[in-house]
């Protein structure tokens, strides 16, 4: 059965549903995303949902919400910031236990709701601004989870090669933005943002659960203020690189990090994305695939390497673990399959793989209830959302002339390699 | 709450040992696309020391993940991965402590994928060449997990915490133990460990239980195996203390991350036991620091703790730890201001409202993980391992008592039973 969301705006409360009804979970899921460009603000709309968790007016301490929440079977409400193209997004997720697997008449489902609209809509405000002592905690958390990054040396390589690349552009800003404007801000400027700014952002409802539409649309509206909002539209920047940038660091590290960036020019809105989806798959997206099969297991360089899509922005990155003096064998290698894929050299096997295991993914995305409201939310912020059996009806007609299409699309931008040695990064 | 045990009792799987004597478990789950097998042997990185037949045989450190490794070479020279793509699905391995497990997971053949894991993981196909290259690829994992803060702080913590256990060992093995495992050593481990009277294969998904199990018993009747092998794992003796009070690691990092862990006073326990026991724990650890305490906002807006901090216990009948910790401003801070709050509540007691509030949110996220048929199978592992069900669960939870968790709190968490892992920033000039 096919199984799709429903959407409907709510003008009036400055939101639009999207939902997905299924009996197949035990828990119901609800996302609230407040989509905003990424720019010069990106610090304040990182810190925001993390400062608003901290207490609302109904619960001014975090202890008492959060306690309240656990009461609630252990209501999972956790909010976050995610890039995607050059949006920024602030997320507040919920998961509720189903009534079945809860004592009868226990529905915990609407007060979660009305928990997250709190935080949303009612924060605890003293004279004009947050509390400070949140506001300060927060600011330190913030500073400290940008700084460790280079903790993960595997997503620290990733986001230096982002900001390589697209150096000037709105993607080359970190999620949650930078210390030094973070250190800057205070409880009343953060007030002021919120205000002005982001109280007036749409917010995105994604929800998968065993209800109605309906039932969904009631408390939702029950429970929403009613607001204004304003619609911002993003451009999505895709230069064409000049030539290709070869960015080398150190770090004292075990094991060097390598990262290759392309400009795809593809995104989630173009027609040629089923195309690209099975070009990354070729290259990379699977143990099949050729990345794997090339440096793994035929050459031994590496433990792991793989190749993943931007789609929203229309990048590609191929991402390795490697030791320094493999550095240019594999650079070599990655460039060798994509030139040979460019020129069409590509088997009916590999291609059949491909193709089956895309869809199979796609399939089972559905049995994941976050899986699904992510990849929704996807097609919507790029304008063009498409249920999985459109997708892999898409798929299925890609042909060969597509993918070397798509792979002739593809610009060399950015080799960054992060290398083991004395020096550390900062 | 009857109902609710009630759906859950119907939830159970299905169990029967086929005649290869390969035990198989079939747990229906309607309207799932994924169908999601499991293949899992009982012989993980912990289990390096084996008895058969009055010889005892030491087993170097990393020879579980190896032969997981050398399990995906075949003789055609074919690769397994590509014959699971062929029909659009995927398959993977890990090593744990316990276990090694062959996983897959597809969405319309599964019949076609039952034959292909089972065809693959009983075959063993080694050359001298493959072995060399596997290595090579291996020291390339030890190398990544080198780099892993967290990783390290973990493992350096078990090194802290036993003398002798094997659970103190990197679960690939070291460079030097790897560079050791020869051919003769794969073959016992796979020889020993592989035959199907000592492995499960689980199932999961939209299916249909007889036509499964029809399946299985139509493959495994076409194979012969060689007579099981007896064994049994040695136990490696233990001393009662911690190895060592501290651990302390330098890389390239922004905070220091630490792990504080105390171990568990041996006492023989099975089964339900060890269900209970690490409820207990479960309940008491997140009552004390978990989100819902005072005393982790205290020490969140003091700087010392960020909202990564967790706590956990891990035991099975030969050890048991709980582990705190996470990125800290100040480790020797934190590390007093933890012993402060376990005292505290020594003193204190516990409160009732907590213990049950702690309930309701441990009940959410076992039922969150019933969402989840790769949670689920990796449950049903050790839960089989056990002789547990999933109703056990929730019996075991209501049981659960204040008294119990202070019985552990003052009998496990005292100082004397505790080690603290650091591993820190190099020092600013360096």
């Amino acid at each position: 059965m096919e199984r799709s969301f429903f959407s409907q705006e709510i003008k009036e409360k400055g939101a639009i549903l999207h939902h997905l009804q299924t009996d197949k979970f035990r828990t119901n899921f609800l996302k609230c995303i407040m989509p905003v460009q990424l720019n010069n603000l990106a610090s304040y709309n990182a810190l925001l949902p993390f400062v608003l968790f901290r207490g609302t007016a109904r619960y001014p301490k975090t202890l008492d919400m959060v306690r309240r929440l656990e009461d609630l079977y252990g209501t999972d409400l956790a909010v976050d910031v995610r890039k995607r193209g050059e949006w920024q997004l602030v997320d507040f997720s919920l998961e509720t236990v189903n009534s079945a697997y809860l004592p009868p008449g226990q529905d915990v489902f609407p007060e979660a709701v009305q928990m997250l609209t709190q935080l949303l809509f009612n924060p605890l405000v003293l004279d004009d601004g947050f509390k400070k002592t949140y506001v300060n905690s927060e600011k330190r958390t913030l500073v400290e989870e940008i700084k460790s990054l280079k903790n993960n040396k595997m997503e620290y390589a990733m986001e230096r090669c982002f900001q390589e690349m697209c150096r000037g552009e709105p993607f080359a800003i970190y999620r949650y933005g930078d210390c030094a404007q973070l250190e800057s801000i205070t409880e009343k400027s953060l007030y002021e943002h919120y205000q002005n700014y982001f109280a007036r952002v749409p917010v995105y409802i994604f929800s998968v659960g065993d209800m109605e539409f309906s039932r969904v649309m009631e408390i939702i509206g029950s429970k929403f203020p009613d607001r204004q909002t304003d619609f911002q539209y993003v451009e999505n920047i895709n230069k064409k690189p000049d030539q290709e940038k070869v960015v080398v660091e150190e770090d004292t590290i075990s094991q060097g990090k390598l990262i290759m960036g392309y400009r795809t020019g593809i995104t989630r809105r173009s027609s040629e994305f089923a195309a690209l989806l099975m070009a990354n798959g070729l290259l990379g997206g699977f143990p099949h695939a050729r990345l794997f099969r090339q440096v793994r297991e035929e050459r031994g360089l590496a433990y792991y390497i793989f190749s993943s899509l931007e789609s929203t922005k229309g990048l590609l990155v191929v991402s390795a673990g490697i030791d320094d003096q493999n550095f240019h064998e594999t650079v070599e290698i990655v460039k060798g399959q994509i030139e040979e894929m460019k020129q069409g050299k590509i088997s009916p096997e590999e291609l059949g793989y491909t193709r089956k295991s895309l869809i199979s993914q796609l399939k089972i995305v559905e049995d994941d209830g976050f899986d699904l409201t992510s990849i929704h939310l996807l097609g919507v912020l790029n304008f063009n959302p498409k249920s999985t059996n459109q997708l892999i009806q898409e798929i299925n007609s890609v042909e060969i002339a597509d993918i070397v299409e798509a792979c002739n699309m593809l610009s060399e931008d950015t080799v960054y390699f992060l290398q083991p040695g004395t020096r550390e990064v900062i | 709450m009857a109902s609710l045990l009630e759906t859950l009792r119907k939830e159970e799987p299905v169990i029967k040992k086929v005649s290869s004597g390969l035990t198989t478990v079939i747990w229906p789950f309607p309207g799932f696309q994924k169908k999601y097998g499991l293949f899992s042997t009982p012989f993980g990185s912990t289990n390096n020391r084996v008895k058969i037949a009055d010889k005892i045989c030491e087993i170097p450190e990393g020879a579980a993940h190896f032969l997981e490794h050398k399990i995906f070479a075949e003789e055609t020279g074919e690769n397994v991965f590509n014959k699971f793509a062929a029909i659009g699905a995927s398959c993977n391995a890990f090593t744990s402590l316990h276990s090694t497990n062959y996983l897959f997971s597809t969405w319309e053949h599964l019949d076609v994928c039952l034959n292909l894991m089972l065809d693959f993981v009983q075959n063993l196909y080694l050359t001298e060449e493959g072995l060399e290259k596997e290595k090579k690829v291996i020291l390339q994992e030890i190398k990544m997990y080198r780099d892993h803060p967290e990783w390290r702080a973990f493992f350096n913590l078990l090194q802290g915490l036993y003398h002798n256990h094997p659970i103190r060992n990197d679960i690939a093995g070291t460079e030097e133990s790897v560079l050791s495992i020869d051919r003769e050593i794969i073959e016992f481990c796979y020889e020993t460990f592989y035959h199907p009277e000592n492995m499960v294969f689980i199932l999961l998904g939209d299916l249909d239980p007889a036509r499964v199990l029809e399946l299985i018993e139509d493959n495994q009747s076409r194979r012969k195996f060689p007579a099981d092998r007896e064994f049994s794992f040695l136990p490696v003796p233990e001393p009662e203390h911690v190895n060592r009070r501290e651990s302390r690691e330098y890389l390239s990092i922004s905070q220091p991350i630490v792990h504080l862990g105390f171990r568990a006073v041996e006492h023989p326990c099975t089964g339900l036991g060890l269900l209970k026991r690490e409820l207990i724990y479960a309940l008491l650890l997140d009552i004390i620091l978990g989100s819902g305490s005072p005393a982790f906002y205290e020490l969140y807006d003091e700087g010392l703790v960020d909202d990564g901090f967790s706590t956990s216990f891990s035991g099975e009948k030969s050890f048991g730890h709980m582990i705190m910790g996470g990125r800290t401003s100040n480790p020797e801070e934190l590390r007093k201001r933890l012993l402060k709050i376990i005292e505290k509540v020594k003193d204190e007691g516990l409160d009732i409202q907590d213990l049950e509030r702690a309930k309701k949110k441990l009940w959410g996220s076992f039922i969150s993980g019933l969402n989840s048929l790769e949670v689920l199978a990796g449950q049903f592992i050790k839960d089989c391992r056990r002789g547990v069900k999933l109703s056990h669960h929730f019996l075991q939870l209501e049981k659960v008592e204040t008294g119990d968790l202070m019985e552990v709190l003052e009998r496990d968490i005292v100082e004397e039973r505790s080690s603290f892992s650091i591993v820190e920033p190099f020092t600013e000039d360096e």
